[in-house]
């Protein structure tokens, strides 16, 4: 059974080039039923004072088919179940009304009629998109597509409210926790302090990353930000990955950014996948108290972990080549300078060598 | 060696931004590389200023550095094994790149890379000591 679509958005952009929706445009394609339902009640509202029981009732948009180009899901309205032929004129009045406020322009006054509540609906649509994507809600209009963007978004979001709703992907330190409320604070990589609120799946996690500081959480989900773009705090959270000693592994993950002859014309770059092992190894291996050198690139591309003092320099070069890690140490203070070499696999005693000549 | 050093003057040596990290340059900029086959490249700073030395390294000769550090006649003397010798090089075809004050320390006398690694320590915590003569503004 098929009926002229109640609207058929097309979604534009690389990821909707296979003619599929993402789960997470579902969701803004959820919050659209849901404003055009709730702008509906207030359009009935303001006729007749009141909007009469069962009014809608049953009302719902179904994808019925996804067509081409990139990605165009045909939306049509059903009633308890049942196709609906004829639309209650309010909810098609909503429809255009929703469609003129994401055709307005910046700098073009909105419409009156749209209430100021229903802006807040625009966290949730559109809220999938990333940067560079649109959804055109009348993609086949000659004059316009009514176009909404992550940027027209936002101004819609934040025509009449302070704050603004996006995905987040955010990565740093967990600082408290709050069992019961399911609550915390999280201390960004950018020193910025954000309060979270999260799921029971994510607890356990959360507590072993808990003033840990060589435990580095990442959190992907919601976010509410301010007009600055500054986010202040973090209201859903779908995705969590522990990520251990991330000082250390991005120092070494920067090295993949050199190219052959990057010392004077000369310089190996290192190989990724020595790298890669290296990271590996520091994940799975790196001492929890032990500090965290500077990482340093050699011209034959290895990699130099380098611990520094006043009086004294301590070198373990992981040399990819030899597949040897070598220790050089010096110190002026007690005149000791100290070589020793180890297996690749020899981290433990190296490091424990190490932890003693940084006391010396 | 020229007779007019003493065992005060310094000698620029330019550090890659990857040979330094919290304001400290690592011993890898106070070591030869193969390239340069065991001879540490300096400048005299009788000859040049911090910046001057800095700026022949990263304008005319297009290399990075994060800045200029200096190592002096003495300390070098007292890694022991290390000559400095006057260097001036002079490029025919590009007469901009030429450098009156270049200088190397000569590390040819030291045998294994070990011991290579001592003397590159050494210089390096005297440079660190000493402290950065000239950065660029960022």
């Amino acid at each position: 059974m098929t009926q002229e679509p109640f609207i058929q958005p097309r979604f534009v952009g690389p990821r909707f080039d296979g003619h599929t929706l993402p789960l997470s445009a579902a969701k803004d394609l959820a919050a659209y039923e849901e404003l055009v339902l709730e702008l509906a009640k207030h359009l009935v509202r303001q006729r007749h004072g009141r909007v009469k029981k069962g009014f809608a009732q049953g009302f719902s948009l179904h994808i019925e088919r996804i067509d081409d180009g990139s990605a165009k899901p045909a939306l049509v309205a059903m009633m308890l179940g049942t196709l609906l032929p004829d639309l209650p004129a309010e909810i098609v009045e909503a429809k255009d009304l929703i469609n003129s406020v994401i055709a307005t322009e910046a700098g073009q006054p909105f419409p009156t009629d749209f209430p100021k509540d229903c802006y807040s609906y625009f966290n949730r649509i559109g809220r999938s998109l990333e940067e560079g994507e649109s959804i055109e809600w009348l993609p086949d209009s000659p004059t316009n597509k009514t176009v909404l963007t992550p940027v027209k978004r936002k101004r819609l979001v934040l025509a009449h409210r302070e704050t603004y709703e996006a995905e987040v992907n955010v990565a740093g330190l967990v600082e408290s926790l709050d069992a019961k409320r399911r609550t915390g604070t999280l201390s960004s990589l950018e020193n910025q302090t954000v309060a979270f609120a999260f799921d029971d799946p994510f607890f356990s996690e959360l507590k072993e990353a808990l003033g840990n500081k060589r435990l580095t959480v990442n959190f992907k989900g919601i976010g509410v930000f301010d007009v600055n773009d500054r986010l202040n705090s973090i209201t859903e959270i779908d995705q969590l990955e522990l990520l251990p000693h991330v000082e250390l592994v991005g120092g070494i993950e920067s090295l993949a950014e050199l190219k052959d002859g990057w010392l004077e014309g000369g310089g190996k770059a290192p190989k990724p996948e020595d790298l890669s092992w290296l990271m590996n190894e520091v994940v799975r291996i790196f001492p929890a108290d032990l500090e965290y050198p500077a990482v340093v690139p050699t011209e034959d591309g290895s990699v130099v972990f380098e611990w520094s003092r006043p009086q004294a320099r301590i070198e373990l070069e992981i040399n990819f080549a030899e597949q040897k890690l070598e220790l050089y140490a010096t110190n002026l203070k007690t005149k000791q300078f100290v070589e020793e070499s180890y297996s690749q696999d020899g981290w433990t005693d190296a490091f424990g060598k190490i932890a003693t000549l940084l006391v010396a | 060696m020229s007779a007019e050093w003493t065992p005060d003057s310094l000698f620029y040596r330019q550090v890659h931004p990857t040979h330094r990290k919290d304001g400290v340059p690592s011993s890898q900029a106070f070591g030869p590389t193969p390239k340069d086959e065991d001879k540490l490249s300096v400048d005299d700073s009788a000859k040049v200023s911090a910046e001057e030395s800095w700026r022949h390294f990263t304008e005319k000769l297009g290399f990075q550095s994060a800045g200029t550090w200096a190592v002096s006649l003495g300390e070098v003397a007292e890694a022991e094994d290390l000559v400095l010798e006057a260097s001036p090089t002079v490029h025919p075809q590009e007469p901009a790149k030429n450098n009156p004050a270049h200088c190397h320390i000569d590390f040819s006398q030291v045998s294994s890379k070990g011991q290579k690694k001592k003397r590159a320590q050494q210089l390096a915590i005297k440079a660190t000591a000493r402290g950065c003569l000239f950065q660029p503004s960022a």
